[in-house]
């Protein structure tokens, strides 16, 4: 089954390079690939519920060891819902956006289904070599796809810095790889042997791979010190490919990295503290600078650096307690489920989010949000799908944020009592939850920014096409069911997770959710749960004001705003998204300033007639070079690390 | 007694408090305020007959109005009524409190704030986008101090749930970082209810009334009323923590828990003509000094003190 789906990938792919007729080329190729990917719906579904599929492709030494279950699977089935659904909004975008302009879409058509295709192999071998081939396969296409409308400046710019940041993942990623199958005897790749090679290394080498390769993943995962190339390839893309950015490219490095400290390093407080700490730092940081955006798919590439913070901060904290205890097993199992859970969620909201950017863009033919405004009236259904993906975000009570952002919370203060070891963890807790608020004001601007208010630019009448529509709508429906029934995630997330954590039973797992924090979100107890109250409570007051407004009919007479008495039009008078959190901005002004360059001041040169004078004027420019690393742009400050940390393996590797 | 009528009983009790005491002590404050105007003022009565009237009087919807504006308040007033269920106010073991948690209470009370900025926002209106964006702005910082303080809070008494909270905050008190936890709660229920250095969403002189400037009856009687509940949720919470032992008591709680209330209103009422409105910046400095403030007593919780 899964050697149909990379033949029709390739297949699609090529039809899309040779078929003469780009338009058709382009439909034929987005249509097969929804086709695989509903096949790995499928697959995965069929291997979650327990039969796993294990199977190689090829023979001899480069052979493919493909391998579907546990956290594999889960990470297929939430793959391929986006996958699925962006494929089936490929075949019109693309159309509307680029063929009607005259952009050459065919490396597009070429790409797109290499690109899902790679993203599926990374995630499902079980060999380094072929893991190396598929990662960089992800990195190429990518490219490509970013760079489609290249006779803009901008959007060489961002192709380039992404292409150069995901070759530095991609160099020392190889480098762990390599260096872990130097060890082996005799040379092979797969993972179990692999496993053993690590802990048969020397100790630099025990220390450093681990420390490389979560290097490796902070820069695809677009996590904090260097996740400068994410919002600036966001906004580039076209929206459909930013989509399957957010929604599942991020995710192939929190697979790898779940899948490498469990299964071939191991565990320990360090390497928690190493996935913790940087994702908590982009939740805030992430958050913060989306509040100030203008450009709309800018806002959302921040708000995808600060949720995927919150995937990062729960899996590190898990591992920091199941490292630091095996008695703390459950709350680490919990906890990792949550940020997983979140990661289900995020993969829902933020690829629809991304898609109604991308409506607008059809529609409106801008992404600032300065000049957008009022669209909710042309645009009704997308402004719905937007509002609940914009709740879903914030993470209001019905809808499944809600649910997996407060299971990070709860379980992140049950095990804020532990010790010294909890510290960062309850750190943690606290800035979620003020990245919370943030969220919340943030996806307020985008919503309010766009599509309410009186229109500011003219549109014609009508709502885009209803293939536009569906995809957003069957991930808006997705959002509430999961955010009703939270336990039908956790059901499948569990027994996903249990098998790197031995030590808790299953039966065990779902008892102690119930006990331990009155969750109970799983199904059979339903009838007591928090969130069957919390449905009662938001759906039974809705329909007590309903049938009271029916009840009573008053006399509402719709009246012109008033503008404190003046003759202006709503449309002179709208503040625009600039204005928004101005004065929160200038209390933080040195906080966002950090990457606005100041003018060089020029000293002058002092009267250096006395050679003694000459070797300090030197020393000194030398250490105003060195200065330049701290204070200098982030990115210089980043190589270095890398430097140091390449050289570092070079002595390991010599030595 | 049994368990389920308790449930029932304490729980219409909670909502019944939570709808008709804050407008009572709006009454108050406006009289207290009066006399220290050196004007009569109006009668205690008179916040309840303003939302009184205003329930039987027309709407006005703006031509600009997005269907938020129209849902806004009533969401908001049903998210508030379910959580002054939660809210344990006199009876310990009521209602929900037993499956409820401090970070569900909170959640639901911001959830509210955000629904009232959304309804000005939807309004359409350049005054109620100003206002709701003042309301935003500051909503930030007094959110980051309310859940430093809980979280303190949760970290002390090393529990959840509100039933345990409470148990164990009777046992340990009186500690210094829950006193000054629930004293930065104050504060921020004090700048959640628009009161005068604060009162810059609404700035009657400056943006005519800002956020709520295009409501008009029954839904502007629900926004006033949200508004109310929300800070008198707020004081509920802080200060049951704050004084925790009579709160299991069946006879004396309701009279102790509405003397409590009463004073920090009194407090608040007398605060309140001392001041003159800030500028959003010196509102902003002032709320992010009461952030300092909760992260020393979530340093002093963190230590066990």
């Amino acid at each position: 089954m899964l050697l149909i789906t990379f033949m029709l990938f390739i297949i699609a792919s090529l039809l899309g390079a040779f078929l003469p007729n780009v338009r058709w080329g382009s439909r034929i190729s987005y249509i097969l690939s929804s086709i695989a990917s509903t096949i790995l719906l499928y697959a995965s579904a069929k291997a979650l519920l327990g039969s796993p599929i294990r199977q190689t492709i090829f023979s001899g030494p480069a052979s493919i060891p493909l391998e579907l279950d546990g956290l594999s699977a889960l990470f297929l089935l939430i793959f391929s819902i986006p996958y699925t659904l962006t494929s089936i909004y490929s075949i019109k975008y693309i159309e509307d956006e680029y063929v009607n302009a005259g952009i050459d879409v065919r490396r597009h058509s070429i790409c797109f289904p290499i690109f899902l295709m790679s993203m599926v192999g990374a995630i499902l071998v079980r060999s380094g070599l072929w893991l190396i081939v598929f990662w960089e396969l992800m990195s190429f296409t990518s490219y490509f796809l970013i760079t489609i409308e290249h006779e803009k400046e901008e959007v060489r710019d961002a192709g380039f810095v992404y292409f150069i940041m995901s070759h530095i993942a991609a160099a020392l990623l190889i480098v762990t790889i390599i260096s872990l199958a130097s060890w082996t005897h005799p040379l092979s790749f797969t993972y179990s042997s692999l496993r053993d090679a690590y802990h048969r290394s020397p100790l630099p080498a025990l220390i450093g791979l681990p420390i490389i390769f979560t290097v490796a993943m902070w820069i695809k995962g677009g996590i904090v010190p260097v996740h400068f190339w994410l919002p600036r390839a966001y906004p580039a893309a076209p929206s459909n490919v930013s989509a399957l950015f957010a929604g599942v490219m991020e995710k192939v490095p929190i697979f790898l990295l779940t899948y490498f400290t469990f299964r071939i390093f191991d565990p320990t407080i360090p390497s928690g503290l190493l996935i913790c700490i940087p994702g908590i730092i982009s939740m805030v940081i992430g958050c913060l600078y989306a509040i100030p955006q203008r450009d709309d798919k800018a806002l959302l590439a921040y708000s995808t650096i600060g949720q995927i913070g919150y995937i990062w901060f729960a899996l590190g904290a898990g591992i920091i307690l199941y490292s630091y205890s095996k008695s703390l097993a459950l709350l680490a199992i919990i906890l990792i489920s949550s940020g997983l859970f979140h990661l289900l969620n995020h993969s829902l909201f933020k690829p629809m989010l991304f898609m109604i950017t991308g409506n607008v863009l059809v529609k409106a033919k801008s992404r600032d949000m300065d000049v957008l405004g009022g669209l909710g009236r042309t645009m009704p259904i997308t402004s719905i799908a937007c509002l609940i993906g914009c709740l879903s975000l914030i993470g209001l009570p019905p809808f499944n944020g809600f649910a997996s952002k407060w299971s990070i919370y709860v379980s992140g203060i049950a095990s804020s009592t532990v010790n010294m070891i909890s510290i960062p963890i309850y750190v943690g807790v606290a800035l979620a939850m003020f990245s919370g608020t943030l969220t919340a004001i943030y996806s307020l601007k985008f919503y309010s920014e766009i599509f309410s208010g009186e229109p500011r630019i003219d549109v014609e009448a009508g709502d885009v096409s209803a293939i536009l529509l569906i995809p957003e709508l069957t991930l808006g429906i997705l959002c509430i069911i999961l955010g009703v029934f939270p336990g039908v995630a956790f059901s499948a997330i569990f027994p996903a997770v249990q098998p790197m954590i031995p030590e808790v039973g299953l039966a065990q797992l779902f008892k102690g959710v119930g006990f331990l924090y009155s969750i109970l979100m799983i199904p059979t107890m339903l009838p007591l749960s928090t969130m069957y109250f919390i449905l009662l409570a938001t759906i039974a007051p809705i329909i007590f004001v309903i049938a009271y407004q029916l009840a009573h009919p008053k006399r509402t007479s719709v009246q012109p705003t008033w503008l404190g008495g003046f003759r202006h039009t709503l449309r002179d008078t709208k503040l625009v998204a600039a204005s928004f959190y101005s004065e929160f901005e200038s209390m933080l002004g040195s906080f966002y300033q950090i990457r606005i360059r100041r003018p060089r001041i020029a000293y002058p040169e002092p009267n250096a007639d006395l050679v003694l004078v000459k070797p300090w004027i030197w020393i000194g420019r030398a250490i105003g070079e060195l200065r330049r690393i701290q204070v200098g742009p982030v990115q210089i400050y980043v190589a270095i690390l890398l430097i140091l940390l390449i050289s570092f393996l070079l002595m390991v590797v010599i030595g | 007694m049994n368990q389920l009528a308790l449930l029932i009983i304490s729980s219409i009790l909670g909502g019944f408090l939570t709808i008709f005491l804050p407008p009572l002590y709006d009454g108050i404050h406006r009289k207290i305020k009066a006399r220290i105007h050196c004007r009569i003022g109006p009668p205690i009565m008179q916040t309840i007959y303003d939302l009184g009237k205003l329930m039987v009087k027309d709407d006005i919807v703006p031509e600009g109005a997005s269907s938020l504006f129209l849902y806004a308040p009533y969401l908001a007033f049903s998210y508030l009524l379910f959580t002054s269920i939660m809210v344990p106010m006199i009876y310990l073991r009521s209602a929900i409190g037993f499956t409820c948690d401090l970070i569900l209470i909170l959640y639901l009370l911001s959830s509210s704030t955000v629904l009232l900025a959304l309804g000005g926002l939807g309004s359409g209106n350049v005054f109620a986008y100003e206002g709701a964006r003042r309301e935003l702005t500051m909503t930030i910082l007094t959110e980051l101090a309310a859940i430093f303080s809980l979280i303190s809070i949760m970290i002390r008494c090393g529990a959840l749930r509100m039933t345990e909270i409470y148990e164990k905050a009777s046992i340990i008190h009186p500690v210094p970082s829950i006193i000054i936890a629930s004293g930065v709660l104050l504060a921020c229920a004090y700048i959640e209810g628009f009161r005068l250095p604060f009162e810059l969403p609404e700035a009657e002189p400056e943006i005519s009334g800002g956020i709520i400037i295009e409501y008009s009856g029954r839904r502007l009687a629900a926004f006033k009323l949200s508004v109310f509940m929300k800070q008198f949720l707020l004081v509920a919470l802080a200060v049951n923590i704050l004084e925790p032992w009579s709160i299991s008591n069946l006879i004396l709680g309701l009279p102790i828990f509405i003397l409590k209330t009463f004073i920090v209103y009194l407090v608040f009422a007398i605060l309140e003509p001392l001041f003159a409105r800030f500028r959003i910046q010196e509102a902003l400095k002032s709320i992010l000094t009461i952030c300092g403030i909760s992260i020393i007593s979530l340093i002093l919780a963190g230590l066990g003190v």
